[in-house]
């Protein structure tokens, strides 16, 4: 059941937020044997947290649309006092003490946090199989990925193992494994969110965001995050609107531009056929679409991938096994512990980026590599830019292909990057994006569809996305859950 | 060929710590001593998702620094990260500024000694190629003397992003004499404008030197080392001649010198080599993503030019028009701002300026530096001072009296007049007491008054010796010549 | 670090002219000896496998990233900041600083209130 449900009967008392948050926890029991959605279970302190959420609604006082509601964070958002990983061994036994600004909010709100949840080791990946410690798999089919980085996160709101999940989107991480594991997720324009507490794969392209059963949580869960932090010199102090007051605003008169290039590499016909599909729907609930152009699509994972590398070289530089995290022992001198902890606390992703971000930014190769894809992230800007002076949004496949077989790609670097082919741009531009629902492919795997939308639409892409939602629901597509095998409770 | 016939060529990339309260990037305190590791938040120890975010006293005193310096001040200035890895610096990188520094293009004016005695003073100009801003690292204790041979080092993170200023001077100097003048102007300067406090002791003061040599005449530069580790002036002046004599016997027998950096051991008065140029890092700047671009305003800009004092040479260049000071009397009054404000106070109340500046550089620095204090504490202030030099010039106390009062009013910090009252300093002008003393005196030593009489004049001296005595200094001198001479003579 | 390459331009220029004008496109755009280097300038200890490895994959990225190369961007200005922001500044106000417990609560080896490590080779 969606959070605004929840919301509604928690509110009424005809449920309690104990007992929503022991039902979620059983959840977890029952099923994240096989999902492996959560890296850390928080069952204590969710428990805390529900009493007092149901003080709280007991009393009348401070009650927001989450009070009550349990939440799930990927394992790169700070908690204090729990034990934060970003699934590396380099982090396996970090606690900070203190907390993103995110989760300050989300406790603030009433929120209940029920776990730390998997991820590709530092976020970079996109299937949750670089995690160092287990794979997720997705809830649809066991076989296959959540996609990734976030899919720790989105595994757990498929499986209703979490009502709501935060997640960090750096090049499709939040809407990839949105769209593969049937869910939404939003990326919030570039500074919408604080980044205090998140630990930083790449500070440029970095943001976080909600994963939620439909797009009316998807805005609940928005409204508690957004917003100015002075901690964050990038947070942008603008007003936040009403999110959920925009859901039903329609999309008579909405400009749809469907990006031609989008459509040419590769793309999975089901994918094709499901964005068209849902193209469709918009043009017939009264929105007018025009074919654009975003000429330079196809660099999209050329520049990311330099970019990004080259931010992340820097940003996981600190884990020198001096202050926090794992220590290699024995070394001789500092600069083999530093060398061997690094060596030993970093999986294979993580130094392939580490070294190619390195090289990129070196002496010789800067102009060649890094300062080149920081002229053609210009050109993205420009592309959206002019896209944006004809629509008002965009919409496009999340992922050129339904989840992949777990295993499928893990070995060719290069064919995993290709996954977040259709959402780097947004990152490059710093736009607002998400993932919703477009229907499911014969075997029943979830499809995905993309909307873009200038800084701080995230309103228009709500209203968009909520219309479609509403007219898939009317076919029944919404109510279509992942069947699990239930383990039986322990006593 | 001898050192004179190469010509020396040196840059000094000088450090300075800002006087904020707080840290660069956090809140943190900045204050110098406190307990390792006390200082110390999570944005300041780099631990994993904290972020940055600037202070605005830091870009403030930059700017200020860089006005100072006769810069240009940057309409658009940026942040970048200079990555490499050492333990005492806990993000892997240091946030400073790469390609578009806060300020430019600026020179400082030196004064450099007199060819010889008649010749007038010169001043030259050296060059400032940028000023930025950037983030202290931290301080690592070794567990022996020496780092190589510790076998382990303890990290203290409470230095750790102190903002810091960074003065890159062009290549202008041309002996280890001007860039020890250099570095002291800089300091001046630094003081004057208030944005630092300049103590080498406590290292938020730091200089660092490249230095070649090439055969007078040439145009291209030689091969340079850069000099780590200079403690204080004298050392900037001590370890660039030895390296300027070292690298000319190195091109005498035919050698290269090797690009390298060098550190100089006090101890011994030598550089030594720390490590060569091919192993140097590869810092890999680029720009920094947590921290949004600094733009200033031609208003701000000019608010902080307005508020700056007027500088160390011109004021001693007004000391010498205006007051009538000798370069070398105006040179040593300008070297704190403090020790200005009190000169002039001090001279607007009295018609004879060189007779305070003598006071100020004479028993005033002295009793500062034995009692450890700056101007800012003394206690004794211009009012002081000047109250004393009426005393004297109404003759009421001897110029060896006021050296006593003096003391006392640094001492206590009470008038002068209440000080000689106290303690009856009053000088004894009263002929017929002074005349019983003198005969008292001459009557206990006929030798000395017998040598007086027969024309040795040295005798008198030690009569006037023996009556201040006497009198401990009471007398005065004038009278107490005079007294002497009449009575010495009267007795033939 | 010295004059010449605090100064920006000569740096950009001395950058310039170090990057390879056109690699032929058959040879392999990083060695194994620059693969160790890199991998030195970010304290990465690998293993001989992972060299291999690593060369391979890393050539097959940059090929792919050279893909770059055919976009004239002479006339474009790099975006290093895509939401366009300037002068965020905090007050200088001093906070209480944390506790030395929790600062040194993650640490690997503490020791007297400070972060111990093994013997330093070289200054930095």
């Amino acid at each position: 059941m969606p959070a605004h449900q929840l919301a509604e009967m928690l509110r009424r008392r005809q449920i309690s937020a104990r007992e929503l948050t022991e039902a979620v926890l059983a959840r977890i029991e029952a099923v994240d044997g096989q999902v492996q959605a959560y890296i850390t279970v928080t069952a204590d302190a969710a428990r805390r947290m529900a009493d007092e959420a149901d003080r709280r609604l007991a009393a009348g006082e401070g009650v927001t649309p989450l009070t009550g509601i349990p939440v799930a964070l990927k394992d790169n958002l700070c908690w204090d006092g729990v034990r934060t990983t970003c699934a590396s061994r380099i982090l396996h036994n970090f606690v900070p003490p203190y907390s993103a600004t995110v989760v300050d909010w989300l406790i603030q709100a009433g929120a209940v946090i029920v776990g730390k949840t998997n991820l590709d080791e530092f976020a970079m990946g996109s299937s949750t199989e670089n995690s160092a410690f287990f794979v997720t798999h997705n809830p649809w089919d066991l076989s296959r990925v959540p996609g990734g980085s976030s899919g720790g996160s989105a595994a757990a709101v498929a499986a209703g193992e979490a009502v709501l999940a935060l997640g960090s989107d750096t090049g499709g991480s939040i809407r990839q494994p949105a769209a593969f594991c049937g869910v939404v997720g939003m990326k919030p324009t570039y500074g919408r969110v604080s980044r205090f507490g998140l630990v930083a794969f790449a500070s440029s392209l970095d943001q976080i965001g909600p994963f939620a059963r439909d797009v009316e949580d998807t805005a609940l869960l928005l409204q508690a995050v957004a917003g100015h932090d002075p901690l964050d010199s990038t947070s942008v102090n603008r007003p936040v609107p009403d999110y959920p007051a925009a859901l039903r605003q329609g999309v008579k008169g909405l400009r749809v531009g469907v990006p031609r290039e989008y459509f040419v590499q590769g793309i999975d016909p089901r994918v094709e056929q499901a964005v068209r599909g849902a193209v469709a729907r918009l043009e017939k609930l009264g929105a007018t679409v025009t074919e654009i152009s975003l000429p330079h699509s196809e660099y999209a994972i050329a520049t990311y991938y330099l970019i990004a590398p080259a931010e992340a070289s820097s940003n996981l530089a600190r884990y020198d096994g001096v202050r926090y995290g794992y220590r290699a022992q024995g070394a001789p001198d500092v600069v083999a512990m530093f060398s061997r902890t690094r060596a030993e606390g970093f999986g294979a992703e993580v130094k392939r980026r580490i070294m190619l971000g390195t090289y990129a930014l070196s002496s010789g190769y800067y102009d060649a590599y890094y300062l080149k894809a920081q002229k053609v992230r210009t050109l993205f800007v420009q592309d959206f830019q002019q896209a944006f002076q004809q629509v008002d949004i965009v919409v496009a496949p999340t992922t050129p292909t339904p989840p992949f077989r777990i295993g499928e790609k893990a070995d060719d670097p290069l064919a995993m990057y290709l996954s977040d082919l259709f959402t780097i741009p947004a990152n490059l531009a710093a736009l607002p994006a998400m993932s919703v629902l477009a229907g499911f492919t014969e075997e029943g795997l979830p499809l995905g569809v993309q909307f873009i939308g200038p800084h701080f639409a995230e309103e228009r892409l709500l209203q968009a996305a909520y219309a479609l939602e509403q007219d898939l629901a009317g076919e029944g597509v919404m109510a279509r859950r992942p069947t699990l095998p239930v383990k039986a409770a322990t006593a | 060929m001898p050192l004179e016939d190469y010509e020396i060529v040196i840059g000094l990339e000088v450090h300075a710590e800002l006087l904020t309260e707080s840290k660069l990037f956090c809140g943190c305190s900045t204050k110098f001593g406190a307990e390792p590791n006390t200082h110390v938040c999570p944005v300041c120890l780099g631990l994993p998702g904290v972020l940055p975010v600037l202070n605005e006293k830091a870009v403030e005193y930059a700017v200020r620094a860089g006005l100072a310096l006769n810069c240009e001040i940057a309409s658009f200035s940026k942040f970048d990260r200079k990555n490499y890895f050492y333990p005492d610096l806990p993000k892997a990188y240091q946030i400073s500024q790469y390609d578009l520094p806060l300020c430019r293009n600026g020179w400082v004016e030196i004064a450099l000694p007199p060819a010889d005695e008649n010749s007038p003073a010169r001043t030259k100009r050296i060059g400032i190629i940028r000023v930025h801003l950037e983030e202290e690292a931290g301080k690592s204790v070794h567990s022996s003397e020496t780092i190589v041979g510790s076998e382990y080092s303890l990290e203290d993170y409470n230095r750790v992003g102190i903002p810091l200023i960074e003065i890159v001077s062009k290549p202008d100097i041309r002996s280890p004499q001007e860039a020890r003048l250099y570095a002291e102007s800089l300091r001046t300067i630094l003081l004057y404008a208030g944005v630092s406090d300049c103590k080498m002791e406590e290292g938020s003061l730091r200089v660092d030197a490249n230095i070649s040599l090439r055969p007078r005449g040439a145009t291209e530069f030689g091969t340079r080392t850069e000099i780590k580790n200079i403690n204080s002036f004298r050392s900037i002046e001590r370890a660039l001649a030895y390296e300027a004599a070292r690298q000319a016997q190195v091109l005498d027998e035919g050698g290269q010198v090797v690009q390298e950096t060098r550190a100089w051991d006090e101890l011994h008065g030598v550089t030594v080599a720390m490590r060569s140029k091919e192993e140097a890092q590869d810092y890999r700047y680029f720009p920094e993503p947590d921290l949004v671009p600094v733009v200033t305003s031609r208003e701000w800009v000019e608010k902080i030019r307005a508020s700056l004092p007027e500088l160390p040479l011109a004021r001693q260049e007004r000391f010498q028009r205006q007051y009538g000071l000798p370069a070398y009397d105006a040179a040593l009054l300008t070297e704190t701002r403090d020790m200005a404000d009190f000169f002039e106070e001090a001279a607007r109340q009295w018609h004879d300026p060189k007779a305070v500046a003598n006071w100020l550089m004479g028993d005033f620095t002295r009793l500062l530096k034995e009692h450890g204090l700056e101007v800012s504490q003394s206690r004794l202030r211009p009012g002081h001072l000047v109250g004393m030099l009426k005393l004297m010039e109404k003759g009421v106390i001897s110029g060896k009296i006021a050296k006593t009062v003096f003391e006392e009013m640094f001492l206590s910090g009470q008038d002068a007049e209440q000080i000689v009252k106290d303690k009856g300093l009053v000088q004894i002008a009263d002929t017929g007491e002074l005349e019983g003393i003198i005969q008292r005196i001459i009557a206990a030593n006929p030798q000395p008054a017998e040598d007086f009489r027969k024309g040795k004049e040295k005798a008198l001296g030690f009569f006037v010796g023996q009556v201040m005595r006497e009198t401990k200094g009471r007398a005065n001198p004038a009278l107490v010549n005079e007294l002497l001479r009449k009575l010495l003579t009267a007795g033939q | 670090m010295g004059d010449q390459e605090r100064n920006p331009g000569a740096a950009a220029a001395a950058k310039e002219a170090a990057v390879p004008a056109e690699a032929p496109a058959a040879a392999s755009r990083i060695s194994a000896a620059e693969v160790e280097h890199v991998a030195r300038l970010a304290r990465l200890e690998l293993s001989p496998e992972e060299k291999v490895r690593f060369t391979t994959q890393l050539n097959a990225i940059l090929e792919a990233v050279d893909k770059l190369k055919a976009l004239d961007t002479a006339q474009v200005e790099p975006t290093a900041y895509a939401v366009p922001m300037q002068n965020v500044f905090r007050p200088d106000q001093v906070r209480p600083s944390w506790p030395r417990e929790k600062i040194l609560q993650n640490a690997p080896e503490p020791q007297d209130g400070y972060f111990r490590v093994p013997r330093i080779m070289e200054e930095e």
